[in-house]
């Protein structure tokens, strides 16, 4: 944001907003651990422009409706009036691995690199004696494997959060680049990051994260040197994120999260 | 390790846990800060257990403990972290330092193993984990096959399965039956009475057979899989137990302060292992505490 004017919103706020984009009203989402940015975004999406986006809470709840949220994502209070607790083993898989469903996922890595690939298990270069133990792949390492549509987001746009190559692969992304996903037979894969920088892609030959729009009064120089790595700039330009509009703000800031628990990801 | 005896499967957390061997494979139930069967960590401790390998599907402040403690030298599933509260601590810094092996799973790898071990299965397969760098370091369990009928690559996930389970249910009968209200969410609960050689029950309330029988649809592992029986109402503190009680959250974040610095860690968990039951227990974690974790519906 720029230092000088009040743009009338901030980035926690504009990054719900483009994450919710992400989201149709044909989709099932679901959310898991210290996820507030996607909490807010999918009840965001609901309440604008995909009514009927499906939510499982917490990979629980269908549908809940809880009345804020609240400081964990991944516990009882966030699936306030639900339609269905889903069973995880027997269910949630079931549905999640069949295919038809819950076709997108909001993922977050300690790492990630170029090509898309996100390291949650370890720092350093010694598995075994890892300079820093992460807390470990969760569902990671499927959703990059299951033919899943990944949806990154970031709140620390810096050169430790986005390296040329994770020292690790827990989820996996477009690997070495170009075709090497296809040649393993996966489909899917990761299509857009979100970070408080900026939103990117993958350009689609290369499969390099690519610039798409910058958040306004954030320059392209800073996302680059917040990158380690070059990104790829489109030669037609970069565009600048949208904004959130005054009724956006007002779902967020009143009927989603009015209690703020979204600021918990900028700790 | 020999199931009791007796008709009645009802017994103390202290003779339930001397089940247990030095060296077992112990999955726990565990979802980060939801329903780790605490009592009966709090009971490992207390017995001395060393060696262990765990399971849990997210674990959480309980194998911080029982690192912290030394009890264990591998991990066998997908995450290990408190959720909001962090990374566990004492964990990390055992895995850092090599005494603890994390083997990592995806969760439909771990969930795969277990899958397997349940239903006497050489391995379960899954397409989780392809291209990602877990394979190389799984060679003993997982390998990459072919499907034999269209040339896909899959995953071969070998049979697990563990020595003994810990869980905790809302209630049970003196058979063994075990109910969860509104039945169960949870994956561990589903597989692990399946997989494992042997299950422990921690319920908020042991009751009568016929109470059981007024809701055979809230009945989630049958008595016959069921080897004992251990009654510890607030058997999940600090952790929550859905739909009874949340976490504590002031537990966890006082555990946050401590948990970085040996001595002050192991002087919390020394403090609430020394109570020698669960009414013990209670008293040192307070009602203030518990009526506040009682009443999240209204906080919600």
């Amino acid at each position: 944001m720029s230092p000088n004017a009040d743009p009338g919103y901030s980035v926690d706020e504009l990054m719900v907003a483009a994450l919710a984009r992400q989201f149709e009203d044909s989709d099932q989402a679901c959310n898991g651990a210290a996820s507030f940015l996607p909490v807010c975004a999918i009840q965001l999406a609901r309440a604008t422009h995909a009514p009927n986006l499906v939510w499982l809470a917490g990979a629980v709840g269908l549908d809940a409706r809880p009345r804020r949220v609240p400081a964990s994502t991944l516990e009882s209070p966030l699936w306030h009036r639900s339609a269905m607790y889903m069973p995880q083993f027997e269910d949630f898989w079931s549905y999640v691995l069949n295919g038809r469903w819950l076709t997108k996922f909001c993922v977050r890595g300690a790492q990630i690199d170029r090509f898309g690939n996100a390291n949650n298990s370890v720092i350093g270069s010694d598995y075994h004696h890892p300079k820093v133990r992460l807390p470990g792949s969760a569902g990671l390492a499927d959703m990059g494997s299951i033919g899943k549509r990944l949806i990154f987001w970031t709140t620390t746009h810096n050169q430790r959060t986005f390296v040329e190559k994770v020292d690790f692969i827990t989820c996996a992304g477009y690997l070495g680049g170009g075709d090497e996903r296809d040649r393993l037979g996966l489909t899917g894969g990761p299509e857009v990051v979100v970070s408080d920088l900026c939103v990117m892609d993958f350009e689609p030959q290369s499969k390099a994260m690519r610039l798409v729009s910058v958040h306004p009064g954030v320059s392209v120089e800073q996302v680059q040197a917040a990158t380690g790595f070059a990104l790829v700039v489109p030669e037609n330009g970069v565009g600048e994120t949208e904004p959130p509009d005054a009724e956006m703000l007002r779902l967020i800031r009143e009927e989603i999260d009015p209690g703020a628990a979204r600021l918990r990801e900028f700790a | 390790m020999t199931s009791p005896s007796t008709t009645s499967k009802v017994v103390s957390a202290a003779d339930a846990i001397a089940l247990i061997n030095d060296g077992d494979h112990v999955a726990i139930q565990s979802m980060g800060t939801q329903g780790i069967p605490m009592a009966l960590v709090r009971e490992l401790i207390r017995a001395g257990k060393r060696d262990l390998t765990i399971t849990s599907v997210v674990a959480g402040i309980g194998i911080d403990w029982l690192a912290w403690k030394g009890q264990i030298s591998r991990f066998v599933g997908p995450i290990v972290s408190m959720e909001r509260f962090g990374l566990c601590q004492g964990f990390r810094a055992g895995v850092q330092s090599g005494q603890i092996v994390f083997e990592e799973y995806s969760e439909t790898g771990i969930l795969a193993r277990l899958d397997a071990g349940a239903r006497s299965l050489p391995f379960q397969i899954t397409r989780g984990m392809i291209g990602t760098d877990l394979p190389a370091q799984l060679a003993d369990t997982v390998r990459e096959i072919e499907d034999p009928f269209t040339g896909q690559r899959v995953l071969a996930c070998r049979a697990l399965k563990p020595d003994v389970c810990l869980l905790h249910a809302h209630r049970a009968d003196a058979k063994g039956n075990a109910q969860y209200e509104g039945g169960t969410i949870w994956p561990d609960v589903q597989i692990y009475p399946k997989a494992c050689g042997l299950t422990i029950v921690t319920v908020e309330q042991v009751v009568s057979e016929d109470v059981v029988r007024e809701r055979p649809f809230e009945t989630v592992i049958p008595h016959f899989a069921v080897d004992a029986v251990v009654e510890a109402p607030y058997g999940c503190h600090p952790t929550s137990f859905f739909p009874g009680y949340v976490y504590d959250e002031a537990f966890h974040e006082r555990w946050v302060a401590v948990s970085r610095d040996p001595v002050a860690a192991l002087a919390m968990i020394d403090e609430h292992c020394a109570a020698a039951d669960q009414a013990a227990y209670l008293e040192i974690v307070g009602r203030e505490a518990i009526a506040t974790v009682s009443d999240w519906r209204e906080q919600a």
